[in-house]
């Protein structure tokens, strides 16, 4: 058979960068590592989000004109990207979390920020293509795609939207007054 | 599945997204929205008035018990031996007036007396329910001490207290429920009732005087909500002789009061508090002037002969637990000096000089590049932000006592500031010294101190060089930091650069810096309690806190520095708006009312040494060096709002008066 006729060949590749993501997000980005352990730079997770994303738009490419199985190829791809995505959010939450604000750039975040959302773009225009095509996998994933657009597009209003960041304090001060005599 | 086709993918995307939002979301506030909901079914009736006001029958109560006091000691009511001259917390040196013996039927009253420096500390005050004669609850209080401690002295030193029940006990979940949410700290106290035992009382202030210490870990914090109600069967069984069982098993409930304490040491007319804290009205210039040098008075008295300071003194317990901060040292001076430029009180400027001599011997000069000058404490990291508050320092030494300072030393840890800029106008955070391994980390504050001092050094010589260094590095910050990619990640609540952008503003005016220095000012004032209609009157201008803890008081300082130097900023750039001007005087009365005072410092061990400081919060009385700094600070800059005769926060010295540095105007050795 084919490796052009196996779906998961071309989830693969951006799988295989979420979980690299992901493990390291998990053990390497403690402000206080054990003894021993040796941590990653924010370089190393930018870059990692970066291949993630080519590697993604490459699978999503050459699913979409070579695969023989294109609607279970896409579909493929299109869980790959929600699994990069899932990371790439991961480690920023874990990186906060970790006060790397101390220790990373700006670039560093906003480029794990683009992987979220090019994740999600590319995931979508797979997923949409394989349910076209077919697929039951598609039909499922397509909400989910759409989901994760979604809160690309929020996460960017927050960081555009004075509005928005003044009624996340509203909402603080009102929990704090609820909770405070 | 055929759900799942007419299902649209468009509402089902919506619903995850709102799944997923608020998946995220729940770590953060899911435990508020729990403390929120159970709160309800615990909630207090609510009052009229937060701080109780004069109350006659108070007054009578604390003058007869005030005289019984004196009578039962055998002090007659003139200055205490012990007091005088040494403690600046006056002690009441005039009889008090006859009162007659007030009607306490109907209520229930409870008579506390703080002896100060007597006992073990956070023991509580002696207490007793006042039922009969009020004689005999004073003769009960005066038994509670030790046979030493029944001296004439004591009554002296000692501070009575009044609280009256206010409103029916209320049902609580043991220990508070959730979090402890049904308690509010310093507003609820906790009756305990045991058919063998009896009652016990823990009132209200208690919940903020009452703090906790871990023995082993050396720690000290603030006794944590969800401990109020564990901490009262504790008192119960060390004051009461309570079993544990007796203590674990007894029915108890919440209540509020009303209470009022003498104003001073051995008397005095009554003050109201709430939260165990008097209120202060609006802050006004006169007022400003008072408790800056009130807190000025107090970073005078913790500085000793060498220079140093106390860093961390711990006022409910009456401890200097050590540690230090050098780059705090230098904040601290700054904020010393600021306050001799208002008062010129010449032991504050010999304490100030003591200070800044201490800094000068820790400082290092750059081995590799002579003349250039970097601080040190002992070994440590050698930190930019140090020598920016250094700078500051001597620069407002210079202002306030002129000659003081080496020109030499000003221009030679501006060049460090200027050698640790990068050719994007960032700064580094740590100078890397004696092959120091280098460290990656990156401060928030350190660059805005650094621009900070450069743009001080700037008023006092006028030299343009020092000016393009702050302006380049206030652009990095302003326009690059935290920007990537086309996208601003956050603004920092960075208070320094805050103020050295309203100072750059005066000499080198920009849109985009001035835009970005009232974008800091909405980030601090969005984390901030600033409604009077909703907030409790005393936490208004407080910030936001976890549900365990009271907000910080030593915050408020440094967001005070931010938002005086915001409204100073909007005064000259948007006439006719005041947003930032009432943020500010919010701000300042949150911190006014949690400096100590003569009213507020009743229940420390030693309240003299602590007059003037600034706890960390209002239930926990940790007062560093730079906790009174910021707060001083931020007065200041206050006052220069609301008075034209104080002296300018950020004055450029006239031409003819400049401090001309070895290489004036260009701009390299």
């Amino acid at each position: 058979m084919s490796p052009l006729n196996r779906p998961p060949v071309f989830a693969a590749p951006a799988s295989l960068f979420a979980g690299v993501l992901l493990f390291g997000a998990l053990t390497r980005v403690a402000p206080e590592p054990a003894v021993g352990t040796v941590l990653w730079s924010g370089d190393v997770f930018a870059t990692l989000g970066w291949l993630g994303v080519l590697t993604l738009v490459v699978s999503c490419i050459l699913a979409w004109t070579l695969a023989e199985d294109r609607a279970g190829a896409l579909a493929g791809v299109g869980v790959s990207g929600q699994l990069l995505l899932l990371s790439a959010a991961l480690t920023i939450g874990l990186a906060v979390n970790a006060e790397c604000q101390n220790y990373w750039d700006a670039y560093h975040f906003s480029s794990l920020a683009w992987t979220v959302a090019l994740s999600s773009f590319a995931s979508l225009a797979a997923v949409q293509r394989s349910q076209r095509l077919g697929s039951e996998l598609g039909l499922y994933l397509r909400p989910v795609a759409l989901a994760s657009v979604g809160l690309s597009l929020l996460g960017w209003v927050w960081t555009e939207s004075t509005a928005l960041q003044g009624l996340g304090s509203e909402v603080a001060r009102f929990l704090f007054l609820a909770t405070h005599g | 599945m055929t759900w799942v086709r007419s299902f649209s993918p468009a509402l089902g995307g919506a619903i995850l997204v709102a799944l997923l939002v608020a998946a995220a979301l729940l770590p953060e506030y899911g435990p508020l929205l729990r403390a929120a909901m159970q709160r309800q079914s615990a909630l207090a009736e609510p009052v009229e008035t937060f701080f109780p006001g004069d109350d006659p029958t108070a007054t009578a109560l604390l003058t007869v018990a005030r005289r019984n006091l004196n009578l039962l000691a055998g002090w007659d009511g003139g200055a205490s031996p012990v007091a005088e001259g040494a403690s600046p917390a006056a002690v009441h040196p005039t009889p008090a007036p006859v009162h007659p013996v007030p009607d306490l039927s109907g209520e229930t009253w409870f008579l506390s007396m703080y002896t100060p420096g007597r006992g073990e500390v956070q023991w509580g005050p002696g207490m007793t329910r006042v039922d009969g004669e009020i004689s005999g609850a004073v003769e009960r209080l005066w038994q509670q001490l030790p046979d030493a401690h029944r001296l004439p002295e004591v009554a002296a030193t000692a501070r009575l207290k009044v609280d009256v029940l206010r409103g029916a006990e209320r049902a609580i979940p043991y220990d508070g429920g959730f979090k402890g949410v049904a308690l509010d700290k310093g507003l609820d106290g906790i009756v305990l009732r045991h058919p063998d035992a009896g009652s016990f009382y823990f009132l209200p202030s208690w919940g903020v005087e009452q703090e906790a210490r871990s023995r082993k870990k050396r720690k000290y914090n603030s006794l944590r909500r969800g401990r109020l109600h564990r901490r009262a069967r504790q008192m119960a069984v060390k004051r009461q002789y309570w079993t544990p069982a007796q203590a674990r098993d007894a029915e108890f409930a919440a209540f509020r009061t009303r209470s009022w304490v003498e104003a001073s040491a051995g008397g005095g007319s009554p003050v109201p508090l709430a939260r165990g804290r008097s209120d202060v009205g609006s802050p006004t210039p006169e007022l400003l002037r008072e408790r800056i040098a009130m807190a000025a008075d107090y970073l005078r008295r913790e500085t000793d002969a060498q220079g140093r300071l106390t860093y961390d003194y711990k006022a409910s317990w009456d401890k200097d637990v050590g540690g230090y901060n050098i780059l705090r040292h230098a904040g601290t001076g700054y904020s010393m000096f600021q306050a001799y430029r208002l008062g010129s009180d010449p032991e504050l400027l010999a304490a100030g000089q003591r200070a800044v001599a201490f800094f000068l011997r820790q400082m290092r000069e750059d081995p590799e590049h002579p003349g250039e000058w970097f601080v040190v404490w002992k070994n440590r990291r050698a930190k930019l932000g140090g020598v920016g508050l250094g700078l500051c320092m001597l620069v407002e030494f210079e202002k306030a006592s002129p000659g003081s300072v080496e020109p030499a030393r000003l221009e030679g840890m501006a060049r460090h500031i200027e050698r640790m800029q990068n050719p994007d106008g960032s700064f580094r955070s740590f100078f890397e010294y004696d092959d120091r391994a280098p460290s990656i980390r990156k401060s928030i504050y350190y660059s805005g101190e650094a621009i900070l001092g450069l743009v001080r050094l700037h008023q006092l010589t006028g030299d343009p060089h020092w000016l393009d260094v702050a302006v380049r590095g206030a652009d990095y910050l302003t326009n690059e930091r935290w920007v990537s990619l086309g996208l601003r990640i956050y603004v920092p609540p960075d208070a320094w650069l805050l103020q050295a952008l309203e100072e750059l503003d005066r000499v080198a005016p920009e849109k985009s810096r001035s835009d970005y220095a009232f974008a800091i000012g909405e980030v601090i004032a969005g984390i901030k309690l600033m409604d009077p209609e909703t907030t409790p009157p005393d936490l208004l201008g407080a910030g936001l806190s976890g549900l365990q803890r009271m907000p910080h008081a030593a915050t408020a300082g440094s967001f005070g520095e931010a938002l005086t130097a915001a409204a100073r900023l909007e005064e000259r750039l948007r006439p006719g708006e005041q947003r930032f001007r009432r943020f500010a005087l919010y701000n300042a009365s949150f911190q006014l009312r949690h400096q100590f005072t003569n009213e507020n410092s009743y229940y420390l061990p030693n309240p003299a040494r602590a007059h003037g400081g600034f706890p960390m919060s209002p239930d926990f009385a940790e007062i560093r060096n730079d906790h009174v700094q910021h707060n001083l600070s931020g007065l200041f800059g206050l006052l220069d709002l609301l008075d034209e005769e104080s002296p300018d926060i950020g004055q450029a010295l006239a031409p003819e008066d400049r401090v001309v540095l070895p290489t004036a105007g260009r701009g390299t050795p």
